[in-house]
């Protein structure tokens, strides 16, 4: 996925004082070059080819491409994925933040770590362990299978993947906020009678809510765009378990280039339609409440 | 309403920050809580609340046990030591919390709550600032709130976490005598924590002091002032200087001496004089501070040499001798009045 950094002009809470920095104006002008330079030439411009490749062959070969019965199907898996996850890891993460910042109990230690786990592993790695589980020759591929329940090479396996990779997401973003807030205004709602979940509606989600947009957006972004252990546990059934990037792989290595980056350049506006919403959050975030 | 605590034990570890703690507080009083950083006040006031499990002993206010009782059910007022506004709310909204989050069956109609909110914002005299969020007030105004949120409620019993303890030193003034005229005007059960002695025997009825989890005394401010039952209540509650007895007289230090008794004297309890009288000890003056009224002398005991002392006298601002010491000299102290403890 591609990523774009803002420059720093226009990042709130950042303040460049040109005293501060005694260098001569030519050194700085090389050096703001060089950045530019770099960032252009790793950021900008490989998106730039995604849009330029995508649209070569004009606009109707485009929508002949995203339209297609395979890649719409893969458009709609992917949404599928997305829409399950998301809200899932929005539970898992609220209530892990919730345990992790507002309580002390043996094994916070653990739990912390657990959350961090997903980041730290390599999501090929993810895959091979649902597989592992669930997998014919796994663990409880057997048991799963005289249900009649396939997990692996199908869709629940993608969902348990991608839920996997993208549950730090929401619950990273949140622990040091709410930590960070304490206790205090949930004991004060306690003392005036409040119930748990009224308190969790009325003191602890108000304070919580742009970091927890901003987790939300990061987390689908991850969602639709994981390829790694999507890829592991998908099997790449055409029309059927292939979500947005792997298509993107599949027509790429059978050549249909225009059509690879036609896919491709669906997940490109995803990523620019994140950072938009992004760079809106934080700077919600900083003005106030 | 009464409170009643029994034998209350709590551990955080192998710290025991409530060690037995047994005491009752009479319907209507204001108390204040007085002790050292870190003696369990804002523990004992938290186990009061419901919001702390202590690990044995009880709780009863009005002469019903609320050990198993859900803290909506307590009816106490806490205000925090950090007043714990609710940021993302007017100050309006603060105060209509707690008529907001009752169940249904109980809680008054908007008309009624905006009536009651205005009323309690008018008797804390912050009306003009109802819209304003917590982060656009000062300290006092957000005290003031704070209090106001939990009246709003109409507790039985009203408990404050050093109230004023974030504040300097005027407005807590102002504000600690607008608390006692509040409650003469209220008369709800009101306990109050506090480090600074000064505030508690200004404000409370009646003080509790207490020190590393345990409670030292309790009594009406005069008979905590005047007739402190231990040597820290003495300690803590003003000035003294540490003295010792023998067979022939007093001495600034023991000097190897075992039967010589400790004994304490306050600063203003000594007979100061340019020369030597009978019975009376050399210092040098180091310091003379102007404390209003009275002047204090910081003086370093001179006799004998064994450690060197700093001891606190007291003059009144216009006592003829002070026009006579100066820097470097040598008073002699004679103690009028000294208190012992037996151990
Ligand atoms: N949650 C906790 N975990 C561990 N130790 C605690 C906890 N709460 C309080 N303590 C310890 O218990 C002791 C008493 O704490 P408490 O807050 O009651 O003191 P305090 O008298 O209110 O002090 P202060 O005047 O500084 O507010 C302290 O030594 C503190 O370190
Ligand atoms: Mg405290």
């Amino acid at each position: 996925m591609t990523q774009v950094t803002t420059p720093i002009s226009t990042r709130p809470l950042m303040q460049v004082h040109p005293s501060a920095t005694a260098e001569p104006a030519l050194v700085r002008r090389v050096l703001t070059g060089i950045a530019l330079l770099f960032i252009v030439g790793t950021l900008v411009l490989p998106l730039l080819m995604v849009l330029y490749e995508a649209f070569r062959s004009g606009w109707s070969v485009y929508q002949a491409s995203i339209t297609e019965a395979d890649a719409l199907a893969a458009i709609k898996l992917t949404l599928l994925v997305a829409v399950i996850v998301v809200p899932l890891n929005l539970l898992f993460g609220v209530a892990a933040a919730w345990a992790v910042a507002k309580f002390d109990f043996t094994g916070k230690r653990v739990l912390m770590t657990l959350i961090d786990l997903p980041f730290s592993v390599s999501p090929v790695i993810a895959g091979l362990m649902f597989i592992l589980l669930f997998g014919t020759e796994g663990w409880f591929g057997d048991s799963l299978a005289q249900l009649g329940i396939q997990v692996v090479f199908s869709v629940p396996g993608i969902v348990l993947a991608t839920v996997f990779v993208t549950f730090p997401f929401v619950a990273r973003e949140l622990i040091p906020l709410m930590q960070s807030q304490g206790t205090d205004e949930e004991e004060a709602a306690r003392m005036l009678g409040a119930s748990g979940w009224r308190i969790f509606y009325s003191i602890t989600l108000p304070n919580i809510k742009w970091a927890l947009l901003y987790g939300v957006i990061l987390c689908n972004a991850r969602a639709m765009g994981d390829f790694g252990a999507v890829s592991v546990v998908s099997g790449h059934i055409r029309g059927l378990t292939n979500t947005l990037p792997l298509h993107v792989e599949v027509l790429y290595n059978e050549y249909q280039f225009t059509a690879a980056f036609a896919c491709a350049s669906l997940l490109a506006l995803l990523a620019i339609v994140t950072l938009i919403i992004k760079e809106l959050l934080q700077r919600h975030q900083s003005v106030g409440r | 309403m009464s409170i009643q605590v029994t034998g209350l034990y709590k551990h955080f570890g192998n710290f025991t920050a409530l060690d037995n703690v047994s005491i009752e507080f009479p319907t209507g009083g204001l108390v204040a809580l007085l002790g050292p950083s870190g003696c369990g006040k804002t523990s004992l006031l938290r186990v009061i609340a419901g919001l702390e499990r202590p690990d044995s002993g009880s709780v009863h206010i009005h002469g019903k046990d609320v050990s198993g009782l859900d803290i909506r059910d307590r009816q106490i007022g806490f205000v925090f030591q950090h007043y714990a506004l609710f940021r993302h709310m007017t100050v309006f909204e603060n105060v209509a919390f707690g008529l907001r989050a009752k169940p249904r069956s109980q809680r008054p109609n908007d008309t009624a709550i905006r009536a009651k909110v205005n009323q309690l914002l008018a008797l804390v005299q912050l009306e003009w600032l109802a819209d304003r969020y917590p982060a656009q007030l000062s300290g006092g105004q957000r005290q003031r709130v704070a209090l106001a949120r939990a009246l709003a409620v109409e507790p039985q019993v009203l408990l404050l976490d050093e109230p004023f303890g974030a504040l300097d030193a005027k407005v807590r003034k102002e504000l600690r005598r607008w608390l006692r005229q509040l409650h003469d005007e209220l008369h709800i059960t009101s306990l109050f924590v506090t480090h600074d002695q000064e505030e508690a025997l200004e404000v409370a009825d009646h003080i509790v002091i207490m020190n590393k989890g345990r409670i030292e005394q309790h009594g009406t401010p005069e008979q905590i002032y005047h007739a402190p039952q231990t040597e820290f209540v003495y300690q803590f509650i003003g000035s003294s200087n540490v003295l010792y007895h023998n067979d022939h007289g007093y001495s600034f230090a023991a000097d190897g001496q075992d039967e010589a008794l400790k004994s304490y004297c306050r600063p203003y309890d000594f007979q100061v004089s340019a020369e030597q009288q009978h019975g009376s000890l050399p210092a040098k003056v180091m310091r003379k501070l102007p404390l209003g009224n009275t002047i204090r002398i910081e003086a370093e005991a001179l006799l004998p040499m064994a450690e060197s002392a700093i001891i606190d006298v007291d003059l009144a601002h216009n006592d003829p001798l002070l026009a006579q010491i100066h820097q470097q000299d040598v008073i002699w102290l004679a103690p009028r009045r000294t208190v012992q403890f037996s151990r």
